[in-house]
């Protein structure tokens, strides 16, 4: 760097603001550029299911060229998006809530509890997260079917808390107990001389500060369940209890001409998953705990 | 309210390691005892092992007329302060003080009316819907006070709950605690590894050291009959003066040698150390501490044998005295407890004895602040030798006789 105010600065083509203004200006252009990259696909479908089916057909790749929000509403009725997504939140939210309250629990007796054969039960939860769903699915289709679950919501939320493809408990468990481990034990103990049981103290003290890490989790295994797939192509068969990722499928496949309706169908299965993301993207910042300590 | 009674209290950590070692104490009720002792002296451990939070290995835990050694921390009915606080920081003020009252299924105006009071007293009535995190040091002190206040316990434990506080406001809530406490009436049990803080707030005060009591006594009582080395070390600032001496005896008059210089001991220090005698020709530790030394120039009747000679290398004027570092031809006595103190004072045992090799020894003394010394001047300091300490070299322990 030229030190500031030397004699031969003037004469120089760029000083060293010009110089970092253009660094900054050329790093903006390659960012705004991966953004529309990233961007216009997810923009095409909202814009497409918002459209005309009729001049789809004559401009597909316009943006936002008219607005017709009965669009949504056929794809709703007509598509059967409405009861996909019913179906849907009858999944995600049993899980999310699954996952959430069975690994807080076990996520803080692995974290703060001393017993016995603790690591081992760590260990042994971590196992699920390593085990590749396709080396499970078939025998738990037999399973399913002797429990009889299958073709039930249970047939796809029990396994997704188990975290049979992925997530659900496992992770959970990883989360929650390094979550747990971080918060200060003085807080604890402080809340055992105030009168509070073992409960108490999680419930009341440890819990409550877990709640970015909770965010975190439910947020995971929101996307996750709303999203999957595989399970519930293999064990939810009929109609009844299509979710929208299948019904999506199901429905692209059937009829290709419609593209109004399918797009249309696709913002009705994002939409949540942006207001659930900027929901709790606040939460996700760990500033809960300031102040519990001198800090 | 209840006395809290530790009956040969131990605690063994997994590999061994002894934090308490037999700790035999009886704190009275209502009654503010200190623990104090240099870091890792398992005052906090015994503390710990009083609110339950540390299980005692043996002996017996009593407060009240009740051994509470397995009982758990919630059915023990005592409130602690923690160094850090350790508030709630997801509750306001008023959750955090109403806490342990709600778990406890108080009536809620009851609870109400505790936590107002409460905040009244610590001035904290405009803070009570803020979170810990909007709170300054001193506040959220305060708040961890209350929580403790509102329990209404049988006994408050503190744990070193100022020392994340900056030098002005320790001094501020020091007397506050003390204030509190002496209002309440609730027996207390404090922690501290600072001296001054046991000294100013204690009604008694025991000195830990290595996971034994050494002394438990009031400060003044600590001040004046230290019963060993560490104690008289220990308390005090700036801490006691120590060198190597030979006690001699010529004609039933006695006196001692620092270096080549003699102090001569009057017949009333002999009367209330009797043992002294038998150390004759012996050598013994000697211990002055700084407070008790005098520019001659301001005590100019003071007979010559009770004189001390040295250069002045460093002279500190605080205002309200004066502070005088001179090195004495006397060498530092070298004991454990000796070894002990200088760790605490941040240096460690080889470097003591180092010096100790090279006969020479520093000493402070802290003069009237009229004292006109110069840096580098030849002085002239007088000692009150009515109250020089005499230790043991071989046990370190303070000799006195009469049974003590």
């Amino acid at each position: 760097m030229a030190s500031v105010g030397a004699p031969a600065e003037h004469t120089r083509m760029f000083s060293p603001l010009h110089r970092r203004m253009a660094a900054t200006g050329s790093r903006y252009a390659i960012l705004v550029l991966f953004g529309v990259i990233t961007l216009y696909p997810f923009i095409l479908v909202v814009s497409t299911g918002l459209r005309d089916p009729v001049s789809i057909n004559v401009n597909p790749f316009a943006l936002f060229e008219n607005i017709r929000l009965a669009t949504i509403s056929d794809a709703w009725t007509l598509g059967g998006f409405g009861g996909y997504f019913k179906n849907t939140l009858l999944i995600t939210v049993p899980t999310v809530a699954g996952t959430i309250v069975l690994s807080t629990m076990a996520g803080y007796a692995l974290a703060r509890i001393q017993f016995p054969g603790r690591n081992l039960i760590f260990f042994t939860f971590m196992l699920g997260l390593m085990i590749p769903f396709t080396s499970i699915m078939i025998p738990l289709f037999y399973e399913l079917i002797d429990l009889g679950l299958f073709g039930s919501v249970w047939a796809v939320i029990l396994p997704g808390i188990a975290g049979s493809a992925g997530f659900g408990v496992p992770l959970g468990i990883f989360l929650m107990r390094a979550f747990f481990q971080d918060l200060p034990n003085e807080l604890a103990e402080a809340a055992r001389v105030d009168g509070a049981t073992e409960f108490q103290v999680f419930r009341k003290v440890m819990l409550p500060l877990a709640a970015p890490g909770i965010a975190v989790l439910g947020v995971l295994v929101f996307f996750q369940s709303w999203n999957q797939f595989l399970m519930p192509l293999l064990y939810l068969p009929g109609e009844e209890n299509r979710p929208l990722s299948t019904g999506l499928y199901i429905f692209a496949s059937g009829r290709v001409q419609d593209f109004e309706l399918i797009a249309a169908g696709s913002v009705i299965m994002i939409l949540p998953v942006i207001v659930i993301f900027l929901i709790f993207q606040r939460t996700f910042v760990k500033g809960v705990t300031a102040g519990a300590l001198k800090g | 309210m209840a006395e809290i009674k530790l009956e040969k209290v131990t605690k063994r950590f997994a590999g061994d390691t002894v934090a308490v070692n037999e700790l035999d104490l009886d704190i009275k009720d209502g009654e503010f005892m200190v623990f104090v002792g240099p870091s890792g002296c398992g005052k906090t451990t015994a503390l710990r092992m009083i609110a339950g939070l540390e299980s005692v290995s043996e002996g017996d835990v009593k407060i009240g007329d009740r051994v509470v050694n397995d009982v758990p921390p919630k059915d023990r009915d005592i409130a602690m302060v923690f160094q850090n606080y350790a508030l709630y920081p997801h509750m306001t003020v008023y959750d955090n003080m109403a806490f342990g009252l709600k778990l406890a299924k108080t009536d809620k105006s009851e609870i109400d009316r505790r936590v107002k009071e409460a905040a009244k007293v610590l001035g904290m009535q405009e803070f009570l819907s803020r979170k810990p995190r909007a709170l300054s040091g001193g506040q959220r002190q305060r708040v961890a006070m209350g929580r403790a206040i509102v329990r209404e316990p049988q006994a408050f434990l503190m744990d070193e709950p100022l020392s994340n506080l900056d030098a002005k406001l320790r001094v501020q809530m020091r007397s506050e605690i003390g204030r509190i406490q002496h209002d309440l009436e609730v027996t207390t049990v404090y922690v501290t590894h600072d001296q001054v803080e046991a000294m100013t707030m204690g009604d008694r005060v025991a000195v830990i050291k290595k996971g034994e009591l050494q002394q438990v006594g009031s400060p003044t009582e600590l001040f004046q009959k230290p019963l060993n080395l560490f104690v008289a070390g220990f308390i005090g600032s700036p801490s006691m003066n120590f060198a190597s001496a030979t006690l001699e005896e010529s004609g039933g008059e006695y006196s001692f040698k620092l270096g080549d210089q003699t102090l001569k001991l009057e017949d009333k220090v002999l009367s209330e150390r009797p043992d002294l005698k038998n150390y004759a020709g012996k050598d013994i530790i000697v211990g002055i501490r700084p407070q008790d030394f005098e520019d001659a120039e301001l005590a100019s009747d003071a007979p010559e044998d009770t004189r001390l000679k040295a250069k002045a290398d460093l002279v500190e004027a605080i205002g309200t005295e004066t502070l005088i570092h001179f090195v004495m031809d006397a060498p530092i006595a070298i004991t454990d407890d000796m070894k002990e103190l200088a760790q605490d004072a941040g240096t460690d045992a080889k470097t003591l004895e180092e010096r100790a090799k090279e006969g020479k020894n520093e000493f402070v003394a802290t003069v009237d602040p009229r004292s006109n010394i110069k840096e580098g001047s030849q002085v002239e300091l007088v000692v009150d030798t009515t109250r020089v300490h005499f230790f043991d070299p071989e046990n370190s322990k303070g000799i006195h006789g009469n049974g003590r």
